[in-house]
């Protein structure tokens, strides 16, 4: 897996390169702003981004509007959003057209490095991988416009909660002790009563994510 | 002492006689012969309107007219004002704009206490004779001046036979009871005359100018409150600014610096204890590589409580709570140049006072160890009455100046919300010395 990181504190970036090149991946560029961001993809054709999003030379949304344009211009890689805080206006943007091979966490769950790494190859893989504090906060935002949102039992949403952090049911099973089966069941009842059409696992695991977080 | 050449009479002598005739001259004349037909016609006008009110205002319906004659008093001093700035080169400021109370009677009250309103009247009043005077200076001196000036080249066309009363006749114009304009010495003391009355009317009527300016700086011009209220808003602004900016610059350093070491720190010491469990199955067991990366999170360890201790330093310097002494004394022991400082504080200022001279101490040590190229600097720390004053100084190459965007603008204005004052002397080539004046009230 080959993946460009945009980060502009030298530590962190120097510290990300460590850490995957350490296991294995390719880190053909790192670079320090969303500009070089832009030239590093177009040269390299990474897998997955890790954009920070405050980055010079405003030190805003820079890194947040980078991977929007990341996003259009090239769908198929995978970016994850690496920040500070959790800023659900961004988070929404970030979402707003397709949740499929996104990623905003927070930076401190790179502490957690084998987690770290698992979202980063889920959201390269297309998969979802939001940061459990940007789940509850874009829960928060949304709840007041809930829409078909009611219908699912308080299990349904703590499994499609999950979900949209990007687990398996495998680790959805274990997260809430119960069977694999249970959680199968709750999965297919959540796409019923959220009218999401039959199509590939993965795609509908998304869409459900993104109705979910729009509410 | 310089003496005076030849060429310098002459040079002035030439500048005396053509002030009459110079446009800043005739601007003034132009403005002398508005002013009365313009401040007549107004005070006429606007005095009618207030006499037939205050007369209604026996009845209700006067009432509102009054006010509304009150906020004519505010608005035609605009008129005064921009004829001022035309002609005379004088800017009076605007008066804040009117701010009309809430309710029913909001405007009527507002209306009727607006004192620059009030004010504006009166200068209607004060202002006549004072057009009068100026309209008069300038017709006496330019018109009777002028003639008398230009009577050797005119008088003689004239045929004007008078018979005085002793019954001898005169070929003169002008006459002064029996004294007839008719020798050359009478002709020629006429024309010196009028040559004077020429020289001395660009004065005069500048005279009478100044008087109208002081008026309308005093009736049309903001009050001595309105100043302040100004001054204070403004102040304000930019002590409010000045915290926002702070705190973002906080938040910044946090952001750039402790916070992204303490994540490296943890990210380092996590993949240690990965290389140190046998039972992880992701990374080989390494305690070479384990080593290196506790030595790595240390490194960042340290940086990152060096970080916070500069940055909590830059909060509140913890050696303030001793007095502006002590905190300078440390500031200026750690400083690269040799720092000669002399700080006699009889009592302690308040706190805020403390604090603002300390950063600006801080900014203004740190701009002349940076930028002066000094090799010494002192600094002296006074309270004169109700003032504090400190001085920093350094005998490096000068040339500071306070510019849009430089640090001393920043300085300066941060001074200013405490009703400060900020003087920098920096002539190139040094020696700079920057003056802090503080008001200390208790």
């Amino acid at each position: 897996m080959r993946i460009v990181i945009a980060e502009d504190a030298a530590v962190l970036r120097d510290g990300l390169v460590q850490l995957l090149t350490d296991r294995g991946y390719e880190v053909p560029a790192a670079v320090p702003d969303a500009d070089g961001l832009l030239a590093a993809v177009d040269e390299h054709r990474p897998d997955a981004v890790v954009v920070d999003i405050r980055m010079p030379p405003t030190h805003t949304d820079e890194g947040l509007r980078a991977a929007i344009e990341l996003r259009r211009a090239h769908p198929a890689i995978g970016v994850l959003v690496f920040s500070q805080y959790v800023e659900t206006r961004y988070a929404s943007r970030l979402l707003a057209e397709n949740a499929a091979g996104v990623g905003y966490l927070l930076k401190e769950r790179v502490v957690d490095v084998r987690d770290f790494v698992d979202a980063l190859k889920r959201v390269a893989a297309g998969g979802t991988a939001l940061d459990p504090e940007v789940v509850g906060q874009l829960l928060a935002a949304s709840r007041r416009a809930e829409a078909g949102l009611e219908t699912l039992s308080p299990r349904e949403r703590e499994v499609l909660g999950l979900m949209a952090e990007g687990r398996s049911n495998a680790a959805i099973a274990k997260q809430l002790s119960v069977s694999d089966r249970a959680v199968e069941k709750h999965v297919g009842g959540i796409f019923t009563k959220l009218d999401l059409p039959p199509s590939d696992e993965d795609h509908r695991r998304v869409m459900a994510v993104l109705k979910y977080l729009r509410g | 002492m310089s003496t005076i050449t030849a060429a310098d009479a002459r040079r002035t002598a030439k500048r005396l006689l053509l002030e009459a005739v110079h446009p800043r001259t005739l601007k003034l004349l132009l403005y002398s012969a508005l002013s009365l037909p313009l401040g007549f016609t107004l005070a006429f006008v606007i005095g009618l309107l207030f006499a037939l009110t205050v007369a209604a205002s026996a009845f209700v319906v006067g009432i509102p007219l009054l006010a509304a004659v009150v906020m004519l008093g505010r608005s035609q001093g605009g008129i005064h004002r921009t004829l001022a700035r035309w002609l005379l080169d004088v800017d009076v400021p605007p008066p804040p704009p009117l701010r009309t109370r809430s309710g029913t009677f909001g405007w009527l009250v507002s209306g009727l206490a607006d004192a620059t309103g009030w004010r504006g009247l009166a200068y209607l009043v004060v202002k006549l004779p004072v057009a009068l005077a100026g309209f008069l200076a300038g017709l006496f001196l330019y018109g009777i001046g002028g003639l008398f000036a230009s009577y050797p080249f005119w008088g003689w066309a004239i045929d004007n036979t008078q018979v005085d009363s002793h019954g001898k006749e005169h070929d003169s114009v002008v006459s002064f009871g029996d004294t007839y304009v008719e020798a050359w010495y009478w002709v020629l003391l006429m024309a010196v005359a009028g040559f004077l009355m020429l020289v001395a009317a660009p004065w005069i009527l500048r005279g009478i100018a100044w008087v109208d300016a002081w008026l309308m700086k005093v009736l049309l011009g903001p009050s001595k409150t309105a100043e302040r209220v100004q001054e204070l808003e403004e102040t304000r602004a930019i002590a409010v600014d000045d915290s926002a900016a702070r705190l973002r610059r906080i938040e910044r350093d946090l952001h750039d610096g402790a916070q992204a070491r303490i994540v490296a720190l943890a990210m380092h010491l996590s993949q240690a204890q990965e290389r140190l469990d046998p039972d992880d199955d992701s990374v080989p067991v390494d305690l070479d590589k384990a080593r290196k990366h506790v030595d790595t999170a240390l490194g960042n360890a340290r940086l990152a409580i060096s970080e916070l201790r500069d940055l909590a330093r830059g909060i509140h310097p913890p050696a303030l709570d001793n007095g502006l002494d002590d905190a300078l004394a440390t500031l200026a022991a750690g400083n690269p140049v040799p720092v000669d400082l002399n700080v006699d504080l009889r009592e302690r200022p308040p706190a805020a006072i403390e604090t603002i001279t300390y950063f600006c101490v801080a900014e203004l040590l740190a701009n002349a160890t940076r930028h002066a190229q000094a090799s010494a600097i002192h600094i002296e720390v006074r309270l004169r009455g109700d003032t504090l004053v400190a001085w920093v100084g350094d005998d490096g190459v000068g040339g500071a100046a306070p510019h849009n965007g430089s640090g001393l603008t920043g300085l300066a204005e941060r001074v200013r919300t405490v009703d400060g004052t900020l003087t920098v002397d920096s002539p190139r080539g040094g020696p700079t010395q920057v003056t802090l004046e503080l008001p200390v009230r208790s």
